[in-house]
């Protein structure tokens, strides 16, 4: 009898996960170590080197470096920014997030941010917080190196980039400024304000080391290396007017206003990116006229969502692949991990393509770790790597309720896991 | 006994729920009305005509006339104005040469306007790694780095802005139409002003050597009466607190015109006796101390300092009432006197978030009213972070110069 009821309880939970999807299938692993993250943002990166570079946090606790090696198929913790940054064992506020993508060098050299955004814990005092800092990896010497504090404040960082040209990183933070700063000379400088109430979460340096951005609302920021000057473009981002503000009553804190990923192909030397509201997947080539010309692509929210004015806030989970596709893992509510909106069954994480080249659009459906069984519930990172493996990164269901992170909704266990996509195994969704 | 305590037990919970639902508890975030506060975007609505890194709003002065007219610092200063009639903003061209006019912009007897300006003093600049040592190494490198940015350069000059009718003095991104008096201080920038519109004369304090001058409107006569400061303690860009300049200047009723000076000493000079005066009446706090904001109250001149406190000084008397500190972070960043002799200010840091608060003369109390964040939805919203410069119009509107990149003119209607 009890093997029937077991039974019955399988075969329920297989179509539960499998109904009305045709699932694209991928491997997720856990994060080493059993610190319990709850989050992370961007923070994903596939290097030159072959490894896989990820951020992760728990709020209120410090973030955490990590390593993924393919060959090994492991992942290997590599620092607790907090400890490296000298912040434990004194009651303050610390490195709690690292909330920026992780940029490279022509040596190889990795870059990153990190801040505390709010992380807490609330019961320290808010005044003990020092600011953010810039890092430096040496995948040679396996060596995390602190380059400094970025500015004294809410200088957290979120958005990073790298211009190749003068050898120096962008950076958005928690205050809303952009920033400065020069490897060479360790010198940082604030070069002022650009967001309001959201901050740009990535942005993104051309051929010539201009970086751009985007502020509320719909607009485009530039800093022109050449000119050393931050302007605002004449530029409006493709967006929905009749989509519903995420909070109604107040459009503060609102992501659906700015661009919430966007990346520089190389080959077509333009911006791809996606815009925070309806989710669509936009071209800017800032080369073309005065400031630069924007074209929308496609919509790239799940196919039963399209043309909805009530869609969730967009994912961070953009990527381009060696062969210059685009890849992106939205959601069907807004993700946010445990602050999630939709219902506990809705949760789930879409994978759709989009080749510049023709317009082609392909749905591969939710992605779903089969051979565990385990849905994933949404991501908010992506990146490809040198052999064209697509990984992902964001919250996956998890069956050992001693090593969920949390609990979607209140209901649904999760953990954080890297979600590990081969291009070639996709299947259309029918 | 026993339906006495019940009923009692359901008023209780009853006036907990109340309180529970009541917006205003006690201990709340401080919340200013929403519908009373309020910004123009320097241009139009969500476009503003000067550039964004061109709109730090370092200086404003309101016109008898309803006007309030600002000026900016970034790349390159620019004039603007808010006319009540237009209920816009609207920029009056661009200052060649200028990049910022900082606490500097006075209103003359016949209605024109005088501006000072100078370099940038609000942009952070890097400070180059060098090698050195020795005693004071550190502060010598430093005002070195300084004075360097300052080497080659002419100097701040004042301007004379005579106001036109709404619509015909507008200009987009062209120069400014403005009489150039020339320079007060060759090789320095203005770094405040004020003018005593009875004689005609304005004053000023330059950046970075801390020279006193003045300008007689009549002769149209610049003096430079060299520096009035012993130690000129320079902290750095404007994202450090301490520095041995005033940030600025108050004429009395007099034509006596007053700043901080060493040791946080109240400096004085007078038309009559044309002389500095260093007076035993000295800002609160320690240390290295300026005064960062004044404002004339008839007989009565109120200040805020670098370390945050609000005084009120008495010119005749000579005597300095400390007011108190309204707000756990130093600065206070701006000051003006409303209709009702209430005085409003916003305080903090650079790199944190301004406090706004008001302080009641008669019952000499503060009242914090937080953040400016201004919540018009689902029109317009903004959340701002810097100020630096405070006006009262002649209805009463307080304005607040939002001194940050795409800063806005902001309001508040008490």
């Amino acid at each position: 009898m009890r093997s029937a009821v077991r039974a019955i309880r399988a075969m329920a939970a297989w179509a539960f996960l499998f109904s009305n999807l045709s699932a694209a299938d991928c491997r997720t692993l856990p994060l080493p170590g059993g610190f319990k993250e709850d989050g992370m943002w961007s923070a994903l990166y596939a290097a030159g080197n072959g490894m896989v570079y990820i951020g992760a946090q728990a709020h209120g606790a410090e973030a955490h470096f990590y390593q993924y090696n393919p060959k090994e198929g492991a992942i290997r913790h590599l620092a607790d920014m907090s400890e490296l940054a000298g912040e434990k064992a004194k009651g303050i506020r610390i490195q709690a997030k690292i909330h920026t993508r992780f940029v490279e060098d022509k040596d190889g050299l990795i870059y990153f941010g990190t801040g505390n955004q709010g992380s807490g814990p609330w019961n320290i005092d808010p005044r003990s917080w020092s600011g953010g800092h810039w890092w430096l990896y040496n995948p040679a010497r396996d060596e995390v190196r602190d380059l400094g504090l970025v500015a004294p404040g809410n200088s957290d960082l979120y958005g990073l980039a790298y211009d190749a040209v003068r050898h120096r990183l962008y950076g958005t933070a928690f205050n809303g400024h952009f920033y400065i700063f020069d490897i060479q000379t360790r010198t940082t400088v604030d070069a002022g304000r650009v967001n309001d109430w959201d901050v740009c979460r990535t942005i993104v340096t051309d051929h010539e080391g201009n970086c751009y951005g985007s502020f509320e609302r719909h607009l485009l920021f530039k800093y022109d290396a050449a000119a050393n000057r931050l302007i605002d473009l004449p530029i409006t981002l493709p967006h929905d007017p009749f989509q519903w503000p995420g909070d109604p009553v107040r459009p503060k804190l609102d992501r659906k206003d700015i661009w919430r990923v966007a990346q520089w192909s190389p080959r077509d030397q333009v911006i791809y990116g996606v815009e925070g509201g309806a989710s669509f997947l936009f071209r800017f080539n800032p080369r073309q006229g005065r400031y630069g010309e924007i074209r929308e692509l496609a919509q790239l929210t799940p196919l039963h969502l399209a043309g909805r004015h009530d869609l969730g806030y967009a994912t961070l989970s953009m990527t381009l692949s060696n062969d210059n596709l685009i890849y992106y893992a939205p959601g069907s509510a807004a993700f946010d991990y445990s602050g999630s909106e939709g219902t506990v069954e809705d949760m789930a994480s879409y994978l759709i393509s989009f080749n510049p080249a023709d317009g082609q659009r392909r749905d591969f459906g939710k992605l779903v770790d089969e051979k565990n069984r385990l849905r994933v519930l949404g991501t908010n990172a992506a990146a490809c790597g040198p052999d064209g493996t697509l990984y992902f990164f964001g919250a996956v269901e998890e069956k050992d309720p001693n090593a969920a992170a949390g609990k979607m909704k209140g209901k649904l266990p999760f953990a954080l896991r890297l979600i590990i996509v081969e291009p070639a195994k996709l299947r259309i969704e029918k | 006994m026993k339906a006495n305590t019940l009923a009692a037990i359901r008023k209780m919970i009853l006036l907990l729920v109340v309180l529970a639902c009541h917006p205003a508890i006690p201990g709340a975030q401080p919340r200013l009305p929403l519908q009373r506060l309020g910004y123009r975007d320097l241009g139009y609505l969500h476009f503003s005509q000067i550039p964004a890194d061109g709109s730090y709003i370092t200086s404003l002065t309101a016109t008898p006339d309803g006007q309030v007219y600002g000026a900016t610092s970034g790349f390159r200063s620019y004039l603007f104005v808010f006319s009540p009639k237009t209920d816009q903003v609207k920029p009056l061209g661009y200052l060649p040469g200028c990049e910022g006019v900082h606490h500097s912009m006075a209103a003359g007897r016949d209605g024109s306007l005088f501006l000072g300006g100078g370099q940038n003093v609000i942009q952070p600049f890097p400070i180059a790694r060098r090698s050195g040592g020795g005693l004071n190494w550190v502060s010598e490198d430093l005002w070195q780095q300084v004075e360097n940015r300052y080497r080659g350069y002419a100097g701040g000059h004042l301007y004379r802005y005579e106001p036109a009718p709404p619509g015909q003095a507008w200009q987009g991104d062209k120069p400014a139409k403005v009489e150039d008096l020339g320079i007060p201080v060759p090789g320095d920038g203005i770094y405040c002003l004020a003018m005593d519109p009875e004689r005609e004369v304005l004053y000023g304090i330059s950046y970075p050597h801390g020279h006193f001058f003045l300008y007689e409107a009549k002769n149209k006569a610049i003096k430079d009466l060299g520096t009035i400061f012993r130690e000129i303690l320079f902290g750095g860009p404007d994202i450090r607190t301490l520095r041995s300049l005033p940030r600025n200047l108050a004429v009395d009723r007099n034509g006596c015109v007053y700043a901080s000076g060493d040791e946080g000493r109240i400096l004085r000079y007078c038309p009559q006796t044309q002389q500095v005066q260093t007076l035993e009446a000295a800002i609160p706090g320690t240390g290295i101390r300026v005064i960062e904001a004044w404002v004339v109250s008839g007989e009565v001149i109120y200040g805020g300092t670098s370390d945050g406190y609000l005084f009120r000084f008495h010119p005749a008397s000579q005597n300095l009432e400390n007011l108190g500190k309204p707000l756990v972070e130093p600065r206070i960043r701006g000051l003006t006197l409303g209709r009702n002799g209430d005085l409003f200010g916003l305080g903090g840091e650079r790199f944190g978030v301004n406090t706004f608060f008001r302080y009641d003369p008669a019952s000499s109390t503060f009242e914090i009213m937080g953040s400016i964040e201004v919540d018009r939805s689902p029109y317009y919203a903004r959340r701002a972070h810097q100020f630096d410069a405070m006006a009262t119009a002649a209805d009463g509107t307080i304005f607040m110069g939002e001194s940050d990149r795409g800063g806005h003119l902001f309001f508040f209607i008490p």
